[in-house]
Formats: structure tokens, C-alpha cells, sequence
């Protein structure tokens, strides 16, 4: 059994609270979830995640003293191997988009089941990509329309599978419902969402630099 | 009982000693309300008050010298209705006061007169028949028992009232250049009008007085019907289903539905229920479908355009496939897809709840066929209602876009 050691990134104490009482709560099944540290501000946190090291860090879009990027951009340089779930309520768009961009492996609303951020939680642990109905409708937003002329067509554009699969989980199904509908496995969902989030992360498409641009100035 | 006998007179008499320095401005007034405010605290008529404090002031500005003070001794008005509950201090109205009062201010005049403090007789005699004037007729005019009494005739006395201005007012006249050459005489025409003004003055101040009252009275009323209207429409009717709910997550979006709408309505802000774009029509459509199904749903839009006749249409779908889903499915969230594109609309509404076989239909859902199929057939688009008992239910909408 292994267990996940995760950090609370996130202003509002009484959701850290939350979270951290119901995530113990569940703990017996395949692995065990241990919060091994919280933070409330951009500084906290990059100096909690600096000495904890945690597997997993559930990071709010919005901080005070920064955005959840900007914890990210802040560990780039330290060789920890940690992951970042982005987390929050029902943000912009480009603040989503920026803090993925910046390296978070998924998104998720806060009005998600305790369940699903667990398994939410080991996914992401596990290396995939996590994104929820928003995200995925963010990301179709973002890759809308063909380039007339893409800089790189491998990065640009969606492939038409990537955008099914995009379609479905905007529309509430789960990876293992994809799979079902799609007759294809889970693991073959989980290597196009995947790639949809390398695709997002290291695109130069007009209007994701256009969002990071907007980010860097402010 | 001596000792608290004598407890109880020090308690009177300390109250009233404590009572003595609040003086409240009258409403009842013509500049401040102070010498309203002082006649009323001692029990004598307003006018008395002001009369003497007018001559007075012919006597080196001791009138203004006094109306100064009592006006620094007073407080604020107390509200109209506190007043009339009796919570002010005040002495019954006593004419032997009123006489007082005269008699004093005379006393000063003759004083003043001694001492040489004078404008001259020329002056004083004729003001001080134009101040007698004034009093009997302001307190005729302003109430029935006023100055005089009851036993001398209202008539007789606005007789006199009236004689007494005129002597004073042509005398004045006189002094000041002689009614003969009034033609001539700007300040004789003065004196005239002010005269004049004198007699109406009460009346039209009253009129005026009615008048503004009662337009205030009536923007009061128009005001609270509406907004007793209002909070009846809204804030009432939560309440009331507050109340009746068991369940804390609904009361919970009941009152946040409420309190947004109480506050764009307070605070002016674009009316909710009003949305321009497809993406804003959705977000207000799934606020209030959450509200009243006590239901999560997670909407999630791709694309944006202006509200048209075909995502009216889609909005109108939607809503019928999102209330079947939260009233039949027994689920807690539901998930709204919607895409618009350059050639058409799309919109998805998926539960996974209990589902049902679309070709046994229980006959209260027969709705669905018309409330969505028909109306997005009409319109030229297709639904299709896919559901299997068991794993859920979801309705897919498609709209072609009208070219222009």
C-alpha cells in the first residue's frame, strides 16, 4: 500500500480543515492520503513545499501574493518531484490555463466529491492528467478553430480523438466510461489526455501565449 | 414612614431640576424653532415669545442677544411623533403666562426708554402697535384659542389685529416720508408690502406647510408599497421555503440566491434573469435550477454568441431536460454541455442516475417528447434521449445555426 503524502495550498483555513478531515476519513482503500503540510499564502507555501517534499500539492489558482503559478515557477529550479492539482472554484479561464501551463497536471472545481479528489489525487500521483468537465471545456475553448497556418501542427492543434475525448469529460463522463463508449482502454484515454496536457503546456498557439503573456505582466 | 416620604420629595425635586436645562426646538416654527420650542417648554403662546423677542431687538439687539442664547440652551427637535407622544417636557398653555411675558417685555421697553437705549418713539409706538398686531392676528390664525380666549369674538379680534398693523404700518409710512408722497417712497411701498405679508403670512405658511407635508407623505406611501411589493415577490418567499426545508444544502442556495438577488436589486445592479449572451443565459439558468431542485450542476461552455432565436430555443430545451433529470433521476449533480460553433449548437444534459427505458416511457414523462423533441424539431434541430435503466440518462440537443 502506498501512501501519498500531500500539502494543503489554499487561503480559506476552514476548507484546508475540510479537505484534510474527510480525506483521512477515506484513507483504508488502495492508498493512504497523509497531508503532511498546509500553507495559506504564495511565500508559505513554496517554503512548506521546499521542506516537506510532499508527492502531491493541491494548489488554489488564487493566492494571496501570487497565483498558483507562481509557486510552481518558484520550485522549477529545485529538483523536487513534486506534482501540482490545481484546485479552486470556478475560475477564468486564463487563470486555469496559466497555472497548467505553469506545470499543474490537472484542474478541479471545488465542488468536487471528496471521492473523486481522491481519486483525483492518486492519479495524478500516478503521472497523468487529471481534468475535469471545466478544464476540458477551457482547453476545447482555447484550441477552437483551425490555424491557418500552425507554427507546429503537432503542438496547434487537437487530433479529432483528442477532441472526443475532451467532448465526453466536458460532458460529466469518467476516463473508464470514455473507454467503455469509445471501445478503447483506460490507459489509452489516459495517453490522450495526457497528451492534450503537453499539448496545452507547450503550445505556442495565439491565444495561450496571448493568456501567459497577460500572466507575466501582471 | 418619615425617611422615604422625604426620599421620594428628593427624588421629585432632583428630577425636576434635572429636567429644567432640555429645551427641544419646536417643528412648530418660523426660523429655528427655538422660541416655538421655549414657549412650549413654559407653557405660553409661541407668538408671545416671538413678538417680545422682535421688539426687543429694537432695544440695542437685546432681542437677538436673548434668541441667541435660548437657541444655544436648546436641543435639536425632537421627531414630530415623539413629541406628540408627550415625551418632551412642557407646561400646560396658562395665559396669565402669556400676560407675563408681555408685561416683562414692557417693563424693558419702559426701562430701556429711561435709560436712553431708544430709537425713538417715532419708531417704537407705531412697532409696537404692528407686534401687538401681529400677535393677535398669528394666533388667531393659528389656533382657535389662542392670545385672546374664546370670550372676545375671532371676529373683534382680527379686527383689531388688522387695525392695530394698519396704524402701525402708515405711521411707519408716515416716518419714513408720509403716506402722501408714497408715489414716490420706496420704503413706504416696503413697509406696505410687509405689511401686507404679515397678515397672509401665517395662512400661506400653513398651506405651504399642508402641502409639502402631505407630498411627503405620499412619496413615503409609493415608496414602501414598493418595496413591500418587492420583498413580498422575493425575500418573503424564500423564508417561507427556508422554513419549510429540512435540508441545510438548500436552505444554504436558497439564501445565496436570495441574498444575490436582494442585492443587485439594493445596489443596482444589472437586473438577474436579463442575460444577453448564451453563455450568461446559461450560467443564470443553472443558478436558479439549483436553487429550486436543490441539485449541483456543473455547466461547462465552449464558444460564446448574443441570444438568438435558436439558443432561446436551446435554453428552453435544456431547462426542460435538466428539471426531468432533477426531479426522476435521483442524482445530486448533473452535467450541462454546451458548444457553439459556426455551423450549430450543441448542448448535452447527462445524469447517471436511475435512467429508464426510453421505449417504456412512464406516462408522466410523455413531456419530454414534447417540451424537447417537438420544440427543437420545429425548429429544425434534432434530440435524442438516450437512457438505460440503471446507468443514467442523457439528452443530446442540436440546433443548426441560421446563416444571415
Amino acid at each position: 500500500m502506498t501512501t501519498i503524502r500531500v500539502v494543503l495550498v489554499e487561503d480559506h483555513a476552514l476548507f484546508r480543515a475540510g479537505v484534510r478531515r474527510e480525506l483521512a476519513d477515506l484513507n483504508g482503500a488502495a492508498s493512504t492520503i497523509t497531508v503532511v503540510g498546509e500553507a495559506a499564502d504564495r511565500d508559505e507555501a513554496v517554503e512548506v513545499i521546499r521542506s516537506t517534499r510532499p508527492d502531491v500539492v493541491l494548489l488554489d489558482v488564487h493566492l494571496p501574493g501570487g497565483g498558483g503559478d507562481t509557486v510552481i515557477r518558484a520550485l522549477r529550479d529545485d529538483e523536487i518531484d513534486t506534482r501540482f492539482l490545481a484546485l479552486s472554484v470556478s475560475d477564468a479561464a486564463e487563470d486555469v490555463i496559466a497555472v497548467v501551463r505553469a506545470g499543474a497536471r490537472g484542474y478541479v472545481t471545488k465542488a468536487i466529491t471528496i471521492e473523486d479528489l481522491r481519486d483525483a489525487i492518486e492519479r495524478v500521483h500516478a503521472g497523468d492528467a487529471v481534468f475535469s468537465p471545466r478544464l476540458a471545456g477551457f482547453v476545447l475553448d482555447a484550441f477552437a478553430g483551425d490555424l491557418p497556418m500552425p507554427a507546429d501542427p503537432e503542438l496547434d492543434q487537437l487530433t479529432e480523438r483528442e477532441q472526443e475525448v475532451l467532448r465526453l469529460i466536458a460532458r460529466g463522463y469518467t476516463y473508464r466510461e470514455i473507454a467503455t463508449r469509445l471501445h478503447l482502454s483506460v490507459k489509452t484515454i489516459e495517453s490522450h489526455v495526457s497528451s492534450v496536457l503537453r499539448k496545452l503546456q507547450l503550445s505556442n498557439r495565439h491565444q495561450l501565449t496571448a493568456w501567459a503573456n497577460e500572466r507575466r505582466i501582471v | 414612614m418619615p425617611i422615604r416620604v422625604s426620599l421620594c420629595e428628593h427624588e421629585h425635586v432632583a428630577r425636576r431640576v434635572v429636567n429644567l436645562p432640555t429645551v427641544a426646538r419646536s417643528s412648530d416654527r418660523v426660523i429655528t424653532g427655538t422660541a416655538g420650542g421655549w414657549a412650549e417648554r413654559f407653557g405660553v403662546d409661541p407668538t408671545v415669545v416671538r413678538v417680545a423677542l422682535a421688539l426687543l431687538t429694537f432695544v440695542a439687539g437685546l432681542g437677538a442677544l436673548l434668541y441667541c442664547a435660548m437657541f444655544l440652551l436648546s436641543d435639536a427637535p425632537a421627531s414630530g411623533r415623539a413629541v406628540s407622544a408627550g415625551t418632551a417636557v412642557r407646561e400646560p398653555l396658562d395665559h396669565r403666562r402669556d400676560y407675563a411675558v408681555a408685561a416683562a417685555t414692557a417693563a424693558i421697553l419702559v426701562a430701556a426708554r429711561d435709560l436712553g437705549v431708544w430709537p425713538g418713539d417715532q419708531i417704537m409706538l407705531p412697532a409696537a402697535a404692528v407686534a401687538v398686531g401681529v400677535a393677535i392676528v398669528w394666533s388667531q390664525a393659528g389656533r382657535a384659542d389662542g392670545l385672546a380666549g374664546r370670550r372676545v369674538p375671532r371676529v373683534v379680534r382680527l379686527g383689531a389685529g388688522i387695525a392695530l398693523l394698519i396704524a402701525g404700518v402708515a405711521s411707519l409710512a408716515d416716518k419714513t416720508g408720509g403716506v402722501g408722497s408714497v408715489g414716490a417712497s420706496v420704503s413706504a411701498i416696503a413697509i406696505v408690502i410687509a405689511g401686507l405679508a404679515m397678515f397672509g403670512a401665517p395662512a400661506l405658511g400653513r398651506i405651504l406647510h399642508d402641502l409639502d407635508e402631505e407630498r411627503s407623505m405620499r412619496i413615503r406611501e409609493e415608496e414602501i408599497a414598493r418595496v413591500s411589493t418587492h420583498l413580498h415577490d422575493s425575500v418573503l418567499q424564500s423564508l417561507v421555503l427556508i422554513q419549510r426545508s429540512d435540508d441545510p444544502r438548500r436552505m444554504v442556495s436558497l439564501a445565496r440566491r436570495q441574498e444575490r438577488e436582494l442585492r443587485a436589486w439594493l445596489y443596482g445592479a444589472a437586473p438577474i434573469g436579463d442575460p444577453q449572451s448564451l453563455h450568461a443565459a446559461i450560467e443564470v439558468l443553472t443558478t436558479e435550477l439549483e436553487a429550486d431542485h436543490d441539485i449541483r450542476i456543473e455547466a461547462v461552455i465552449v464558444g460564446d454568441q448574443p441570444l438568438d432565436d435558436a439558443s432561446r430555443v436551446l435554453i428552453a430545451a435544456l431547462r426542460e431536460a435538466l428539471v426531468n433529470a432533477a426531479r426522476h433521476a435521483e442524482v445530486d449533480r448533473i452535467d450541462v454541455f454546451v458548444e457553439a460553433d459556426d455551423t450549430e449548437l450543441t448542448g448535452f444534459v447527462r445524469d447517471t442516475g436511475i435512467g429508464f427505458d426510453p421505449a417504456t416511457i412512464p406516462p408522466d414523462r410523455h413531456g419530454i417528447n414534447d417540451s424537447i423533441v417537438g420544440r427543437v424539431q420545429r425548429f429544425g434541430g434534432t434530440a435524442v434521449i438516450e437512457s438505460h435503466a440503471g446507468t443514467g440518462t442523457e439528452v443530446e440537443i442540436r440546433i443548426p445555426r441560421r446563416q444571415p
